[in-house]
């Protein structure tokens, strides 16, 4: 009995170890791999050290080839990619060029135009796709070249993976990349450049039109025979009108709001702005230091005001635990008459009470301000994603080519490579599917208008459609079947969120992030949790608590890492300005 | 047989039933919303005046499901994994819980593999080891990443195990009188007797199987790989607003009912087997884990 248990023991502690062994083993051949990548990458750009200092005689291009943005290969390359699937995203497998990811307009364009080959080393779903990336990285599956997220790119670019891209995009950026790269004020440029050098690719195409915007009912305005607020007491006296005139019934509330700051509809961003808050943002102080917006001292008289509006019940009750499509159920029901939003907001839950209610009307306009001085309202610039290249593989530049190729495309045949005439969006297919020239949004709007006024279509390409054109044209015409346009026609018509977007950039009331550059570690880590205890007792202000609790709140949130953020990013605005 | 009852025994039958009552209709009302909302027109759900009876009745939703290929190829690999899964699964625990079951006189070593079971059912490597192994045995991107990583439940095992362990010696002592031998004895004698926690451990791993989300999203390298639930919930988790980058992302906010629908439709396979196997279901555990 005793011989068989110490058996038992040994026997175990055999599998055991067995077990460890394996495990051990399998970790090495992963870590040798990545090492070993580590290595060829290092050796690699020490040669293109070389190369940079002196760019006239060795200048990273490949033997034999001039350096022509567009330039062909001769030898078919293949580089390996990630990507991540947009739902918007659709093919149709019966139609020649839209049939699948590998199989469509671009990937044959990059073929036959660059000799390019793309290999797909996986796809995931925008949701995963961060997930996807971590378990890659970890199991060290490094693509040539890919789109990906700010954590993602963040990690990349400490583990030494990223390629020192700025030869290659002097060298090879097309006219067009490079004009598109200057328009948005270097801010894309700005976010990839570590010890002035690029590192990845400029991924172009944000720039600080997320703005908030006051959207009203106007026809509950003209009901009530009330002007258009300019002030913050006016707004506050217009969603009173409103609330007890019951325009919506029995449940009219004054102004919507949800458990986010900004979320892009129903959101409490515009009314903080209109304080000269700026949530979210860095913004630069009196003293020449940057604050974080969310700390502003101006916030307190914004909680003060929103904690009275909440007491009367011009704010949803239970706003503080519901997200802006939950709180929009009230607009889409027609039960609120005042929200705020960025320039997509009419596209979101307006567009249900557009449809289920043929009276409303809304309208957009620049926003409210506390003292009646001109409103400005914040931008933020951050690129969503970043364009990686792996360090050391053999054609870095095939990234900027293809790219190049892009815009080239996209201004030659839009109907072709962009959105074909039935709205098969082949523009989701490329190699950098979010990037476009700035302000693109922007040009469609003035294109439409323009030819709105003048009635001549010839400048209705690219941007924008003479689908587009149409379709805002009967919602303004009020034709048949008109109206499951108009909130286009709020986007991008005469009177539309990107009219008065123009506006405030011309007249320079858009605030822009003051922190160019990819947030640190530390603060990738610390910053959403310290932000989230901060709003939630914010919202708790709101709800009834003693307004000192701002003061209160604050220090914690400096205490517990914010004032070591604060350090770091005034750090980098130190030499940057 | 009649028997009158006592007020204080009726008493507590009313306030039984209305909380059982009460209790189905928490767990129904969210499976009667769904269903509501899949046939709601758009707008009326995003109006939030869908309750549990549908609000202009319309079958767009099931339309717009049916033309949607993404779910049938993720119905079909959910299908064949759920085939594949039950296949391996059931051998494996078949296989291993009848020597298992064995006195400790005829296995000598019984103990030593059982332990070697349950580690792996305390301790596992996590996530990330487990994805380089299917790596390294190049399961990536196939059907079995979803079957071989989980082939071996452990607990179905010492369910079985301790079901077969029930069985009365005799049977097995009888059946070797008469020349049988392990396999024979398996599948004519233990198999049959052991039907009601068979069909437990279907219902297990079938439910098991049809529901688990993550495995695809992480050993499939592509989103027509998913299996069905891995594709619902890809589709159902909201879309973050904060990361809109183009205006026709905007479109994809909003379409509860078509959500609804998928999920609806996707609920239906368990729902049609689960209420013939349920009956095995209370019987086989209790049988199962109870000696004697």
């Amino acid at each position: 009995m005793k011989k068989s248990k110490l058996l038992t023991m040994v026997s175990l502690l055999l599998v055991l170890a067995m077990t460890v062994t394996a495990c051990a083993s399998g970790n090495g051949t992963a870590g040798t791999v990545s090492g070993g990548n580590e290595t060829t990458g290092n050796e690699t750009t020490g040669k293109e050290t070389t190369a940079a200092q002196e760019p006239d005689t060795t200048a990273p291009v490949a033997a034999g080839e001039a350096a022509d943005p567009l330039g062909k290969y001769e030898e078919e390359i293949t580089v390996t990619m990630v990507r991540d699937i947009d739902p918007s995203m659709k093919f149709d497998t019966s139609r020649e060029g839209y049939k699948s990811l590998e199989d469509n307009v671009w990937t044959k364009a990059y073929k036959e135009q660059l000799g390019i080959n793309i290999e797909y080393l996986w796809t995931a779903p925008v949701d995963e796709y961060l997930s996807k990336w971590n378990v890659a990285i970890a199991g060290g599956d490094i693509p040539d070249m890919a789109i990906v997220p700010g954590p993602v790119y963040q990690q990349l670019l400490e583990a030494g993976y990223v390629e020192d891209m700025t030869d290659y995009f002097n060298e090879y950026a097309s006219d067009a990349y490079k004009e598109a790269n200057s328009l948005d004020g270097g801010i894309a440029e700005g976010f990839i450049t570590v010890d002035g050098r690029m590192m990845g690719l400029p991924h172009v195409g944000a720039q600080p039109d997320n703005v908030n915007l006051l959207f009203l009912r106007k026809d509950w305005l003209d009901k009530l025979n009330l002007p258009v607020p300019t002030t913050v007491d006016e707004l506050v006296d217009t969603a009173r009108a409103f609330k007890e005139a019951k325009l919506g019934g029995e449940n009219t509330v004054g102004l919507v709001a949800n458990k986010q700051v900004i979320a892009g509809q129903c959101d409490l961003g515009g009314f903080l702005n209109g304080y000269g808050v700026f949530p979210d943002i860095w913004v630069e102080g009196s003293d020449g230091q940057l604050i974080y917006g969310r700390i502003q001292p101006e916030m307190k008289d914004a909680l003060q005001k929103l904690q009275d509006m909440y007491k009367e019940g011009l704010i949803p009750q239970d706003f503080a635990v519901k997200d802006s499509s939950q709180i929009g159920q009230l607009v889409a029901g027609g039960q609120a008459g005042i929200m705020y939003g960025t320039y997509w907001a009419p596209l979101g839950v307006m567009t249900d009470n557009i449809k289920n209610d043929e009276s409303a009307e809304w309208i957009c306009v620049d926003g409210v301000t506390n003292d009646g001085s001109p409103y400005v309202t914040q931008g933020s610039a951050a690129p969503a994603y970043y364009v990686f290249v792996k360090k050391g593989i053999e054609h870095p530049e095939a990234a900027v080519k293809m790219l190049n190729l892009n815009f080239d495309l996209l201004e030659k045949e839009p109907t072709v490579y962009g959105t074909t005439e039935d709205g098969m969006e082949a523009i989701w297919y490329r190699f950098g599917h979010f990037i476009y020239k700035p302000w693109k949004n922007m040009e469609a709007y003035q294109k439409i208008t323009k030819a709105l006024e003048t009635g001549d279509l010839s400048e209705i390409k690219g941007t924008a459609t003479e689908t587009d054109y149409n379709n805002i044209k009967s919602a303004i015409d009020g034709a048949e079947g008109g109206r499951q346009f108009v909130p286009a026609e709020l986007v991008f018509g005469p009177d539309s969120t990107f009219s008065h977007i123009e506006k405030l950039w011309n007249e320079d009331r858009i605030y822009v992030d003051k922190f160019l550059s990819t947030a640190s570690e530390y603060a990738q880590q610390n910053m959403t949790d310290l932000n989230e205890v901060l709003w939630a007792e914010y919202l708790k202000i709101i709800m009834g608590d003693d307004i000192n609790n701002f003061d209160k709140a604050v220090e914690v949130w400096k205490s517990n890492g914010g004032d070591r953020i604060t350090q770091e990013v005034n750090d980098w605005y130190a030499t940057a300005k | 047989m009649y028997y009158k009852e006592s007020m204080s025994r009726r008493v507590f039958l009313v306030f039984n039933y209305c909380f059982v009552v009460l209790v189905s209709a928490v767990c129904i009302y969210p499976i009667l919303n769904t269903l509501a909302v899949s046939f709601s027109s758009r707008e009326a759900v995003a109006a939030g005046r869908v309750n549990i009876w549908p609000v202009e009745f319309q079958l767009d939703a099931y339309k717009f499901v049916i033309e949607e290929p993404k779910f049938y190829t993720s119905f079909g690999i959910a299908v064949i994994r759920v085939i594949l899964g039950l296949g391996v699964n059931m051998l494996m625990t078949v296989l291993a819980a009848y020597p298992l079951s064995k006195p400790r006189s005829r296995f000598p070593k019984r103990d030593v593999y059982m332990w070697i079971y349950v580690f792996t059912m305390l301790f596992s490597g996590g996530m990330i080891p487990v994805y380089l192994i299917v790596k390294a045995t190049h399961l990536l991107d196939t059907i079995w990443a979803l079957v071989m990583p989980g082939a071996v439940p452990v607990y179905n095992i010492i369910l079985l195990q301790n079901y077969f362990k029930s069985l009365p010696d005799e049977i097995y002592d009888s059946a070797r009188v008469d020349g049988a031998g392990e396999w024979r004895i398996l599948y004519r004698i233990f198999l049959p007797l052991s039907k009601p926690v068979l069909a437990t451990l279907v219902v297990f791993v079938t439910v098991a199987h049809w529901n688990s989300w993550f495995d695809g999203m992480l050993y499939m390298n592509r989103p027509e790989h998913y299996p069905l639930q891995t594709y619902l919930q890809t589709i159902v988790v909201k879309l973050d607003l904060n990361t809109i980058n183009d205006i026709s992302q905007v479109k994809n906010i909003s379409s509860q009912n078509s959500k609804a629908a998928q999920i609806i439709i996707a609920m239906l396979p368990i729902l049609c087997v689960y209420p013939f196997l349920q009956k095995y279901f209370t019987k086989g555990i209790i049988m199962g884990s109870v000696k004697g």
